[in-house]
């Protein structure tokens, strides 16, 4: 993919606080990126420096080829979704979807013709004459959808915009926006702090933690392959063992694990991950030794598909994620003591 | 089509830049409050602290304390500043008071017809400062209703009591309002855990209901302080011969062309006048950190004594407030008070220079002053909260200061620098009234750019940067996106402007000119010339233009559709 927009040792401070430090970023045409990390992280920040709300402290902004830094938002033609949707309540939906038409000075008719094309594609064609706060939050953000795309923007960029949304319409509208930028191939821009949402809709990831980049890269890599503890402990459920690490074992408090991992070269102080699906719960009768911890199970949640336990072993909780038909299968009850298989494949390991 | 081409990007035509705009409209604001409120106010000092020759009514330039000096010599005068204090401290005493269980019965009781009340309570906002005064001597003056009527006695309200019971009525809707925001949005909840804990209704009202609304109370004080020690209208009609600093001021300059004595006792007039306005000013804004977002829940049904109490007494001030100005409406309509009340509209026939066009002047003048002063205060929020430009602190300093500084003191200092021989700003313009234009607009700049800044907080940053990123430049954000989302705050600063510009005196009592009448004014001149009827009758009238107006204004903003501010 040809490098569409480009940022490169960017900053911003406010103030004394540095809110992004130095990150670097390649985004290609037409490419699906979405920046994810907690509150605080910079992410939203470096979105806003995108749109041109914000101007970077130190750095350059680069959109195909061209340092982009002191144009004006309204120069960028990069349509921009908001968390608060952001409709102008006192316009009908169909004279926001127009706004950014007029401003464009596209001619009258044509103004007509493409706010009925998008008002068609997101589905709301119906509510055209209603006013924004007649609509629920769902379609007031498909609504913002549509006025974002209208004017042809060159960049997509989405700020939370599911965030203040409930759980169903969420996970419907993000499948829309996903199936709308694909059809476009609009290069979009993401932000979230739902990392189920960014690892489902992203053709990459870019994890931020305080103002720095963690990790860039596809979902299922940033799943399988944290490469840092942050990312680790961050992306997903993780169960970490902490303790000396040396000849490819990990021994700790509660336990001694043998280790086939790339990350261990240097013997010391390491973290050994282990996501709750790789974790094994052994029948009572098995003979295996190695890799086996035991401990007691004080607490189980029902998720449907998977069954998730709780284990104790002195003061380690280590998570457990096994199928409901095998739970039911096995029998096991709250308050037994029970037998995980931790495979020495399954780990990664981060210096402490 | 996500292509169009990137010919908008290296367009980079050299339109004038979005903060260029801002900067321009800020800078003209700054400039405006500048000329009309710095230099005055400036002028003053400087002036109270140059030798004057009273001969020949001549500042001689040169630097000298003699002005303040000679004021302490003057026990007179001296009289004067302890007669302002001793009136404002005992009015902010009596009506912070007052308005708390007023207050406190419209939000934490459960009596009924609260809304009614409420309203009933902003009946002195409609009247001119006068009225008051004019009310309680038709009522309790040598020839009053009451005492000499009903009691045939001698005892008259003239003086200090006078003054500080009509201050009292004049202050009450301000401090009220204050204080029934405090009550409201202070958690509730709190006296009702303090009740479950075992408190006692009168415990819980001193250990929890007034600590937590204490900055209210203050904030409430510190401005009927400023009120009640600034206000001219009242002391000058029922205060006979008790001098206070104010009518101190007035009677100096038009009286005996004593602009040095004028300028000094502006000066010190001030003194307590901006403590009061800083204290006004701290306790409202560590009152609002106090204010808690969360909803109060229903107040449990209050026991009967309490509803009793509360009934009986926020009736028995709504019923004072509406008879000071039915007095005043009654008088407007019969021949002579307390002798012939034969009904008549002979007072109505105004034997004063510019006659009954007074009241079509104040009213042109003050929907132009509502105009302006709405738009501007409206420019003014949005460049201080929304765009935030690198002057935005001096800027909102500068809008804030006004009412620090008595309306009077202004006007003084407006014909000190633009109206003298050198340079006569209304003879520039044919006699327009601009000077009262722009001091009672620059008056209440305060209040209005504090109203518009909160407007601007409440509507989402993010409306303005939608409007930015699909391409629309700060004018046409401001004019089809923010203009539209504040049209309630604008109206409602509009018809604040008004209601203030009908009633001011002190504001103008300097600026008007042989050509210039304002109704307001002439209520005064009326009352002083024994024309008490006619004063009841400009007063009358301009209660009746200021309802008519604000039910006009109402049903106006009523009939567009209502529209949500998204948050």
């Amino acid at each position: 993919m040809a490098d569409n927009l480009v940022l490169k040792d960017i900053s911003k401070n406010f103030d004394k606080f540095q809110a992004v430090k130095k990150i670097n970023l390649e985004i290609g045409k037409g490419e699906f990126l979405t920046l994810l990390g907690p509150s605080g992280c910079g992410k939203t920040t470096t979105l806003r420096m995108i749109a041109g709300f914000e101007t970077p402290t130190a750095g350059e902004i680069i959109y195909n080829g061209n340092v982009i830094n002191d144009l004006t938002p309204q120069r960028r033609n990069f349509g921009i979704v908001f968390q608060s949707y952001a409709l102008f309540p006192h316009m009908k939906v169909s004279e926001n979807v127009a706004f950014g038409l007029k401003m464009h000075k596209y001619p009258k008719d044509k103004i007509t013709e493409r706010v009925d094309e998008f008002l068609n594609i997101v589905g709301l064609i119906k509510h055209k004459h209603k006013y924004p706060p007649e609509l629920s939050g769902g379609m007031q953000q498909r609504v913002a959808l549509a006025r974002a795309l209208a004017p042809s923007p060159e960049v997509l960029l989405l700020d939370e915009p599911l965030s203040a949304l409930d759980a169903k319409i969420r996970v419907k509208l993000r499948a829309e926006i996903k199936e709308l930028q694909t059809e476009l191939g609009i290069t979009t821009i993401y932000v979230t702090h739902d990392q189920e949402e960014a690892l489902s809709i992203s053709d990459r990831v870019v994890i931020m933690n305080q103002g720095t980049i963690e990790q860039i890269d596809k979902p299922v890599e940033i799943y399988k392959k944290p490469k840092s503890h942050y990312v680790a402990d961050f992306v997903g459920t993780t169960n970490f063992f902490k303790g000396e690490i040396s000849k490819g074992t990990l021994i700790c408090s509660i336990c001694h694990l043998k280790i086939n991992s790339a990350g261990i070269s240097e013997p010391g102080k390491s973290v050994a991950a282990i996501r709750p699906e790789k974790i094994e719960v052994l029948k009572k009768d098995s003979t295996l030794k190695e890799n086996v911890i035991t401990g007691k199970l004080v607490v189980v949640i029902f998720l449907g598909l998977i069954v998730r336990l709780i284990v104790h072993k002195n003061d380690q909780k280590i998570i457990v994620d096994i199928l409901e038909k095998n739970f039911t299968k096995m029998g096991l009850e709250r308050g037994q003591e029970i037998k995980l298989h931790l495979p020495p494949d399954s780990f990664l390991t981060f210096a402490n | 089509m996500s292509t169009t081409s990137t010919g908008s990007l290296k367009d980079k035509r050299t339109i004038i830049e979005d903060k260029y705009i801002v900067y321009i409209i800020g800078g003209l604001i700054g400039l405006f409050l500048i000329i009309f409120l710095a230099l005055p106010v400036l002028n003053i000092l400087r002036l109270s602290l140059t030798e004057y020759i009273p001969e020949q009514h001549q500042f001689t330039g040169k630097l000298s304390f003699s002005n303040f000096t000679g004021y302490f010599q003057k026990p007179a005068m001296v009289q004067a500043l302890l007669n302002s204090l001793w009136i404002a401290l005992w009015t902010t005493l009596f009506t912070t008071v007052l308005a708390f269980i007023f207050a406190y019965g419209l939000t934490r009781t459960t009596i009924r017809w609260k809304k009614s009340l409420y309203y009933l309570a902003m009946i002195p906002l409609i009247a001119p400062s006068m009225l008051q005064a004019m009310a309680l001597i038709s009522l309790f003056g040598s020839n009053g209703l009451i005492t000499a009527g009903l009691f045939n006695t001698d005892w008259n309200i003239y003086g200090p009591n006078g003054i500080i019971i009509a201050e009292v009525l004049y202050s009450f809707p301000h401090a009220m309002v204050i204080l029934y925001t405090t009550l409201s949005a202070v958690d509730s909840r709190m006296d009702e855990a303090a009740s479950s804990l075992g408190a006692s209704g009168l415990t819980s009202f001193f250990k929890i209901t007034i600590p937590t609304s204490r900055y209210g109370i203050f904030s409430a004080a510190a401005l009927v302080f400023n009120l009640a020690i600034t206000d001219f209208g009242n002391p000058i009609i029922i205060g006979r011969g008790y001098r206070v600093l104010s009518t101190e001021i007035y009677l100096q300059v038009i009286g005996m062309q004593r602009f040095d004595l004028g300028t000094t006792v502006a000066v010190i007039l001030m003194v307590p006048s901006v403590i009061a306005f800083l204290l006004n000013y701290y306790f409202t804004k560590k009152s609002a950190s106090l204010i808690s977002s969360l909803a109060n829940p229903e107040i449990p049904p209050s026991r009967k004594g309490k509803k009793i109490f509360f009934t009986a007494y926020s009736w028995t001030i709504a019923f004072i407030l509406l008879s000071i100005v039915g007095v005043i409406i009654y008088k407007s309509f019969v021949k002579v008070w307390m002798y012939n009340w034969t009904p008549t509209l002979a007072h109505f026939n105004f034997r004063i220079p510019g006659g009954m066009g007074v009241l079509w002047t104040s009213l042109w003048i003050s929907l132009t002053v509502g105009v302006f002063g709405a738009i501007f205060t409206m420019l003014n929020g949005y460049v201080i909260e929304k765009k935030n430009p690198f002057f935005a602190q001096p800027l909102y300093l500068l809008s804030i200061i006004p009412a620090a500084i008595p309306g009077l003191v202004m006007g003084l200092g407006y014909i000190l620098i633009y109206n003298t021989r050198f340079l006569n700003l209304d003879d520039i313009l044919y006699g327009m009234p601009l000077l009262i234009i722009i001091n009672v607009i620059v008056s209440n700049f305060t209040l209005g750019t504090l109203s518009s800044i909160t407007n601007m907080k409440n509507i989402d940053n993010s409306m303005d940067e939608a409007a930015t990123s699909l391409g629309a430049g700060v004018t046409k954000t401001f004019l089809q996106v923010i203009f539209p989302l504040s049209r309630v705050s604008f109206m409602s600063n509009l018809i604040y402007y008004f209601m203030r510009s009908m009633v001011t005196v002190s504001a103008v009592l300097f600026l008007i000119s042989p050509d210039v009448h304002l109704a307001a004014v002439s209520v005064i001149n009326l009352e002083k010339d024994g024309k008490d009827g006619s004063s009841a009758a400009m007063s009358t009238l301009i209660m009746l233009v200021v309802v008519v107006v604000l039910v006009i204004f109402g049903l106006f903003t009523r009939k567009k559709k209502d529209v949500v501010v998204v948050e």
